[in-house]
């Protein structure tokens, strides 16, 4: 998990760019109030997971079982667990 | 990121799904909108069975932001280069969101042969004096933008996240031509719109600002359903995510399975904590209001200044 958590804030400091940098980013940073990531670089956060891992992980349509309100809430952590729970299954079938 | 050269412009683009599946393609709204919107409402519901191809319209997200070129026709030019460039020769679904939805129509006139179906999500569509109202909409943008009263008395949003739309939007205003190209858009006249013979579903909420629009639509397109969400306003596709992407998955569904479409109207009601869109467009009135009247009240300061001023002439 904290390996997923770290791969995240590396492309979050990569997609927000020099402003990303100064930013503390763990499980708990929520994408909207302490990352403030704007929803198009919230896109280009999810093709650089997408392409990270694959076809082991189905980003949008995950974002499908989401109401808005949770994808504005979500964080990093809770990100990180749905790569990893889609990980262990990939690795257990 | 995945771009594709149209026209000199560059222009960001995803694409999603099942690439043996019929192609939706999803057109954003104007000014602070960008394919993000329809990225995380309505693409994920139609992955699974469709291939979906978002963009960046010009100006707009991470697309290139040229100074001219921000009328319908060149939008409806900028869509076809895309599909060509990606290989896409339709005919495809159209879905548009405000401004995305006039383009939509816009493109099914004038390439019928390449469009298969039309859902248009509030669609503010020209009719005479259309262009007048959007230009002044977007002078008022400007205006509210570059004003530090205008700054103060909305309070310290502050906030990085903000800043950087603010700072986006304001550029495209000042930097481009787009309020002149919006001015001098054409009206769609109504026989336009009865040759329309597509399978169109239109959504709008019921206290939207262009809730004419949904009448038009309901009475000149030879096969229109229309669906108005109970107390949703002008950004349906946001106060009632979760219900609008029920109907449209649904909507898709059935063209898959070939049925027939015929003219209908019907209420959707919406969950328990959507909608609210009556205070929302209140709130919006508001803020209109009082931005028409700084707008007018600096014009009047700034004509008076010119005045004053010994031997000065009228401003031109």
């Amino acid at each position: 998990m904290a390996e997923i958590v770290a791969t995240i804030a590396r492309h979050i400091h990569e997609v927000i760019g020099e402003e990303g940098f100064a930013l503390d980013i763990d499980a708990g940073s929520s994408f909207s109030e302490d990352v403030e990531i704007e929803s198009i670089e919230f896109v280009a956060l999810a093709e650089r997971l997408q392409a990270t891992y694959g076809e082991r992980i189905d980003l949008i349509a995950w974002l499908g079982e989401l109401d808005l309100d949770e994808i504005i809430d979500l964080t990093v952590g809770e990100l990180a667990e749905f790569i990893d729970a889609c990980l262990r299954d990939g690795a257990g079938a | 990121m995945p771009e594709l050269e149209v026209g000199g412009v560059s222009l960001h683009y995803q694409r999603l799904g099942r690439p043996e599946g019929e192609t939706v393609v999803m057109l954003h709204g104007m000014l602070v909108d960008n394919l993000s919107s329809l990225y995380l409402t309505l693409a994920p519901v139609l992955v699974g069975d469709m291939d979906v191809v978002l963009y960046d319209q010009r100006g707009h997200g991470r697309s290139a932001r040229p100074a001219t070129g921000y009328g319908v026709e060149q939008s409806v030019a900028d869509l076809e280069a895309l599909l060509a460039g990606l290989g896409i020769s339709g005919p495809v679904h159209l879905l548009g969101n405000s401004y995305g939805a006039l383009v939509a129509i816009e493109t099914a006139l004038a390439r019928p042969g390449l469009v298969a179906s039309l859902t248009l999500i509030e669609a503010h569509f020209a009719v005479d004096g259309w262009g007048d109202h959007v230009a002044h909409d977007l002078e008022l943008a400007g205006f509210g933008l570059s004003e530090s009263d205008v700054q103060d008395w909305l309070g310290d949003f502050g906030g990085r996240k903000l800043n950087r739309l603010a700072r986006k939007v304001e550029a495209l205003i000042k930097e481009t031509s787009m309020i002149e190209d919006l001015r001098v858009a054409r009206a769609l006249p109504p026989a336009a719109l009865r040759g329309l013979d597509l399978p169109t579903l239109a959504l709008y909420g019921e206290h939207s600002d262009a809730i004419d629009r949904a009448r038009d639509l309901e009475a000149l397109l030879p096969r229109c359903e229309l669906d108005l969400f109970a107390d949703c306003a002008h950004s349906v596709l946001f106060e009632a995510t979760r219900t609008v992407r029920g109907v449209v998955a649904d909507w898709y569904r059935r063209l898959a399975r070939g049925e027939t479409i015929v003219p209908a109207t019907h209420r959707v009601e919406v969950g328990e904590a959507e909608g609210e869109g009556a205070m929302h467009q209140e709130h919006v009135d508001f803020y209109k209001a009082e931005l028409e009247r700084r707008m007018g009240a600096a014009m009047g300061r700034t004509a008076l200044r010119i005045e004053a001023r010994p031997g000065a002439g009228r401003p031109s």
